[in-house]
């Protein structure tokens, strides 16, 4: 990196006695935007001036800059697809994302709602088939069989079957 | 391929996936060079945290970090550069990774460079901050002139007479003996370490 003069070392050596000594003028770290904006020149000259000024002091700005001096800035490296992935994921669904979203939304909702109605148009269709008398006469017979069964202690197979050939219109 | 900064903060997906294709190459450069010249070595995995951390950062609160970001300023790839270095240096910082000295370290032995001239008198505008910038980047960072004329924007003659002038100013102040101490004239002679002067 360094082309070593021997016209340097005089300089070199004055420079590292009073190094210590020189008095620093302390001035808050610059914004990564306004480094990046010395690196790429295009500051006002009041601002790269400011910029120059607490490069003069600050080791860490200056070490910054001299990273970035090195670093191809405009790097196409592999970068893994699961990093790829994972910072994509950080931010939700597009437009057509979404659109699709709630077209597929809107089709299930729609299909419940089919399934309701059709279920409904079963059961009000059944019922008008299968009327309220009929419907009474099963309770009655229902509870018939449910009051031997408790009073014999064991099923009556029989009275069982004639009640659901009953049943059956 | 541009990449709409301004539908990337309003949260449009498609934008943000071509921001990430576009730029996750230079931010995971950044982190990788970050590390290697800090660390000597690199974990993958922990590159792969710190590229996620830097696309994290970037949209927090409200893509606060990204609204900063100014194209009239500074070009996306040499700001989200710095921005990816900082963010990797932050987190070595926080992990501190054990360190062991490599010697034993004797306290009888004097530092061997750079004592600090705290008797020696330097006003404040002695040298201007340009000459300080110079005299650092030639001497401390060891950049050759061209090296130090490219760092700072200007031309090499610019340089060589900016360090020219610092040099001379420096030698006519310690010449005219204006320092604090020291008994050799005002020369700024070798600096003893604090020790050796107490004795």
């Amino acid at each position: 990196m360094n082309s070593h003069e021997p016209a340097n070392d005089d300089g070199r050596q004055l420079w590292r006695r009073i190094d210590g000594a020189l008095p620093r003028e302390p001035s808050a770290c610059v914004s990564p935007l306004e480094l990046a904006g010395f690196a790429d020149d295009r500051l006002s000259d009041q601002d790269r001036q400011a910029v120059e000024g607490h490069l003069a002091d600050c080791g860490a700005c200056r070490e910054a800059l001299l990273d970035i001096a090195g670093a191809d800035r405009e790097a196409r490296a592999f970068v893994p697809p699961s990093v790829i992935d994972a910072a994509k994921g950080l931010v939700g669904r597009s437009r057509d994302d979404a659109g699709r979203w709630i077209l597929g939304t809107i089709g299930a909702l729609g299909a419940a709602a089919a399934s309701i109605a059709i279920c409904f148009v079963g059961y009000r269709v059944g019922s008008a088939w299968y009327g309220p008398d009929e419907i009474l006469a099963e309770e009655a017979l229902l509870s018939e069989m449910s009051f031997g069964l408790l009073a014999s202690g064991e099923p009556d197979l029989d009275l069982l079957a004639d009640a659901f050939e009953e049943m059956t219109p | 391929m541009d990449v709409d900064l301004d539908a990337c903060i309003r949260g449009d997906k498609q934008s943000w996936d071509a921001f990430v294709d576009r730029w996750a190459g230079v931010i995971h450069a950044a982190v990788l060079r970050a590390f290697k010249s800090r660390r000597g070595f690199v974990d993958q995995a922990d590159v792969e945290d710190t590229v996620q951390d830097v696309f994290v950062r970037l949209l927090k609160d409200g893509c606060r970090l990204l609204k900063s970001y100014d194209p009239n300023r500074a070009s996306l790839s040499t700001w989200l550069t710095l921005v990816a270095r900082s963010v990797a240096i932050d987190r070595l910082r926080k992990r501190r990774d054990p360190t062991v000295p490599l010697e034993p370290h004797d306290p009888a032995q004097p530092a061997p460079d750079r004592q600090p001239a705290s008797y020696l008198s330097v006003p404040m505008h002695l040298l201007s901050a340009r000459q300080r910038l110079v005299l650092r980047l030639v001497f401390d960072e060891q950049m050759s002139v061209p090296e130090a004329a490219r760092f700072i924007g200007v031309d090499e003659q610019t340089i060589r007479s900016t360090k020219h002038k610092a040099l001379t100013r420096l030698r006519q102040h310690f010449a005219s003996g204006r320092t604090t101490d020291s008994g050799d004239g005002g020369r700024p002679g070798p600096v003893q370490p604090p020790r050796a002067r107490q004795q």
